[in-house]
């Protein structure tokens, strides 16, 4: 184990602590298959700073690992680390493939400095075992001492950061900065002021006052951050910590209760998901289902059992425009033929007589009326560049232009508090295709705009709020992705806005969008499954990501990117997949079960008492629940 | 291609002024009307020189209307230079600068250089914002200013590559601090030490690799 010598004693490297037989150990895959990579743990000094280490003994390309050496701290790889045998570790695109192939071995190296704690095992439990937890919140996975000696290298480590026991968790140590090692940083070095000496320099010569009581603050957070660590340590830190360790997990009751009157700082536990099941889709809804399921009166006969079916597979396209109307609340469910006969006439006069009240505007009137001619300028220029590329709307003078324009301008005066907003001309024009028409366009889209309306709000409320349950679910189900972006000065999920906005829309092929808005039209199998979806993409590109190491440009980028190359079938299976493991997780936040519907079951659960509450989550009734705004 | 410096710039102004168009005229040489409006943020980005520099441009293309304010104001983070865009057909667009120029000051870098651009000279006939207009609203709030033309391309080179060259000044009088990425600024991957947070290609290809 001592043949790599040589990787690390080019510059200066003074090696200080050697230790073999120590292994990475990365627990469970789906199939909860575990991996033990043999290594050995490494306390060396290079270029005055001091590094911990832990190298695989069998560094099969380690030098192309090695030209990061002068960086403050490397971590070639964090996630990637499978076995040879994760090929056969179910599908992957195209993209992670190749990321993992390149990316297989892993090696720590973290500058003490960027150390924020360490996990150290239970003594009596199997081999002793130290989970290093970084500044920045990376968390590398557990290294076993298979022959011993964690507490020769905690003495080793202990020469040069000082160590707080947590008071929380007595295997918890958190590396403190306020003693000897911070005395001895410059102002530059510590990045109190996150932005470069010079600037700050600049800042005091133009604005003496503001940037010295300004930077006296910093001093002052960063006094406080540092001296009262245990209690003020983010909680993304803590729940990563207690994820590694099974008896540490809390009563999930416990939790819940101190975070119902501070939603700002909920805890979600991170526990262990069950594994994620195979899901399967079937064929598409056809036609000869569709009039099985009709009586003589054209009565449908099991709704349920006909939302199901376009849930798992999506509806035959000739087929859409009838049952689109239903999903889209156009007809009654219940309704016979003569009354959807009658309801189509009924809307046929309610539309022409919103189409003649805009019509009807003389010019005069307009001129005295900006928010029509806002809302009619905005309408004209953008059905003018909405999906001019599809056959449907292409080409000079296309009446199915002029069409798009007249039903949102319809929509402006159904519902003119919200008027239009862009992003609906993209949510309506697919429906146009299907319906072919203006008048069953029209109501089909005040039924879809009736689902995600609130994304238009102007202050965006609906989609904040969307975005912070998106990021209560990342959290939840995937905590190591949830602290990279919020690392990463991503955690607000504001790369998903696209996504969400406009329900996916810009992100797959025509074809795609039709199957995937009708399988969320159901409201199956949970509320808000559109954030499931989002869960499933991210959750493919995951790898990506976090070994690119990307930034808040890069995964910004990356994910405008992805635009019409997600694979949709494969996206809908692991959404769902996700969902029953949400589901099936006794642990499941109460916070998490309500985002996506399964909280209670009765419609006063606000007034249960803690103990049902927690008897409910430990017992894991779920109940699909249909009434919230964001469902699709 | 490599690079010596990354510029982030970010295109802000009313919806419908030209702003995607301005971009693809400067990045592919082409005007396309009929480009899908811009939900979010898109990306372009193109090589230009300076000085017998290689710089990259790497600009961010948000959506206009009001509702999306919120957003996008946290794009202007870390930009080293902005366009700020109006339409000279249509006033509204010239009136609503001020809200814009008092966004851009409030979320981004202080020393962040703003190029104001009236687009679409092609119509000079339907004209609503004379010259003399853009360039006093310029001169007051200490922005360089052009008017331009993304349909016919005429001064589109200019407004990017002026406002590039604003800011490579203000890099040699010691104003920007290249070091300090929140200015929107990158050293080129073969001119520093790697940064972990290096700009990277795609799927992980080297750095500068065309990366948008």
């Amino acid at each position: 184990m001592a043949e790599q010598q040589t990787d690390e004693t080019e510059d200066t490297c003074q090696l200080v602590y050697e230790q073999g037989g120590v292994f990475a150990h990365k627990n469970g895959n789906a199939r909860n298959e575990d991996v033990l990579i043999a290594g050995k743990m490494v306390v060396c000094k290079r270029d005055m700073k001091v590094f911990v280490e832990w190298q695989p003994e069998v560094q099969t390309d380690c030098s192309t690992s090695e030209p990061n050496t002068e960086l403050d701290w490397t971590q070639v790889n964090a996630v990637g680390y499978k076995s040879h045998k994760s090929d056969s570790d179910g599908p992957v695109g195209d993209g992670e493939l190749r990321m993992l192939h390149k990316n297989k071995k892993l090696h720590i190296s973290i500058d003490v400095r960027d150390l924020k704690s360490y996990k150290l095992s239970k003594k009596k439990e199997g081999w002793e075992h130290i989970t290093f937890i970084q500044r920045d919140g990376t968390t590398h996975p557990p290294l076993h001492f298979h022959s011993g000696g964690v507490n020769e290298f905690v003495e080793v480590l202990r020469q040069y950061v000082s160590i707080l026991k947590s008071r929380k968790d007595r295997r918890l140590f958190l590396v403190s900065e306020h003693e000897m090692t911070a005395l001895q940083k410059s102002f530059h070095e510590l990045q109190l002021f996150g932005e470069q000496s010079t600037d700050l320099v600049n800042k005091i010569y133009t604005d003496p006052y503001t940037a010295t009581m300004s930077g006296l603050a910093k001093v002052r957070n960063f006094l406080w951050d540092n001296l009262v660590v245990p209690e003020t340590r983010p909680r993304s830190e803590v729940a990563d910590i207690l994820l590694t360790d099974p008896d540490n997990i809390l009563v999930p009751g416990l939790m819940f209760d101190r975070d119902e009157n501070e939603p700002e700082f909920e805890l979600i536990c991170c526990t262990e998901l069950p594994p994620r099941v195979e899901v399967s889709r079937s064929e598409p809804f056809t036609a000869v289902e569709w009039e099985d399921q009709l009586d003589a009166q054209g009565r449908i006969d099991d709704w349920d059992h006909i939302k199901n079916r376009v849930f798992k597979g999506g509806i035959s396209h000739s087929l859409r425009g009838e049952v689109w109307k239903l999903l889209l609340n156009y007809y009654r469910v219940d309704s016979t033929s003569k009354e959807r006969t009658e309801t189509r006439k009924q809307k046929l006069d309610d539309y022409f007589r919103m189409k003649l009240q805009w019509k009807s505007i003389s010019a005069d009137q307009e001129s005295h009326f900006s928010v029509f001619r806002d809302y009619k300028s905005l309408i004209e220029k953008d059905t003018d560049r909405t999906d001019r590329t599809h056959p449907f709307y292409q080409g000079p003078d296309n009446a199915n232009i002029a069409m798009l324009y007249d039903v949102l301008m319809t929509y402006c005066m159904y519902n003119f508090d919200l008027g239009y907003v862009q992003g609906m001309s993209d949510l309506l024009a697919p429906i146009l295709v299907i319906l072919e028409n203006e008048v069953d366009a029209f109501w089909c889209f005040v039924g879809f705009m009736e689902k995600v309306k609130h994304n238009f709000d102007l202050d965006q409320q609906g989609m904040k709020t969307q975005l912070k349950n998106l990021s209560t679910l990342l959290h939840f189900s995937d905590n190591q992705l949830f602290t990279y972006l919020e690392s990463n000065d991503s955690g607000n999920l504001y790369f998903c806005f696209r996504w969400v906005l406009i329900i996916f829309k810009r992100e797959f092929i025509f074809a795609d969008i039709m199957r995937l808005w009708e399988v969320l039209w159901t409201d199956l199998p949970c509320e808000n499954f559109h954030l499931l979806i989002c869960l499933a993409i991210l959750d493919t590109q995951k790898h990506i990501i976090i070994e690119n190491q990307f930034g808040f440009t890069e995964i910004l980028k990356h994910i405008n990117d992805l635009s019409l190359s997600i694979d949709l079938e494969l996206t809908l299976k692991k959404a769902e997949a996700i969902f029953l493991q949400l589901k099936e997780c006794p642990d499941t936040p109460k916070k998490v079960r309500e985002v996506i519907g399964l909280e209670g079951g009765n419609n006063d659960s606000d007034a249960a008492t803690p103990e049902e509450d927690q008897n409910e989550l430990i017992h894991d009734q779920c109940h699909l629940v249909t009434t919230t705004e964001h469902r699709i | 291609m490599s690079y010596a410096y990354l510029f982030k710039y970010i295109i802000i102004g009313d919806t419908g002024v030209g702003k995607s168009c301005l971009l693809l005229q400067f990045t592919d040489k082409r005007f396309q009307p009929v480009h899908d409006l811009t939900i979010g943020v898109e990306f372009g980005a193109r090589m230009i020189t300076i000085d017998g520099k290689q710089i990259k441009l790497q600009i961010w293309d948000t959506a206009g209307q009001e509702s999306f304010r919120s957003i996008t104001r946290s794009y202007y983070r870390g930009a080293a230079g902005a366009l700020l865009v109006y339409d000279i057909t249509r006033r509204d667009t010239f009136t609503h600068l001020t809200t814009w120029l008092e966004d851009a000051r409030q979320h981004s870098n202080s020393n962040m250089v703003i190029m104001l651009i009236g687009n679409k000279t092609d119509l000079e006939s339907r004209r609503d914002v004379k010259k003399e207009e853009g360039e006093a609203f310029a001169r007051e709030h200490g922005l360089i200013f052009m008017e331009t033309s993304a349909k016919t391309a005429a001064n589109v080179e200019e407004a990017f590559i002026n406002t590039a060259k604003e800011i490579y000044e203000k890099i040699q009088e010691g104003v920007f601090d290249i070091n300090n990425e929140a200015n929107g600024i990158k050293i080129g991957p073969q001119h520093s030490p790697s940064s972990p947070h290096a700009p990277s290609g795609s799927l992980g290809q080297q750095a500068g690799g065309g990366c948008c």
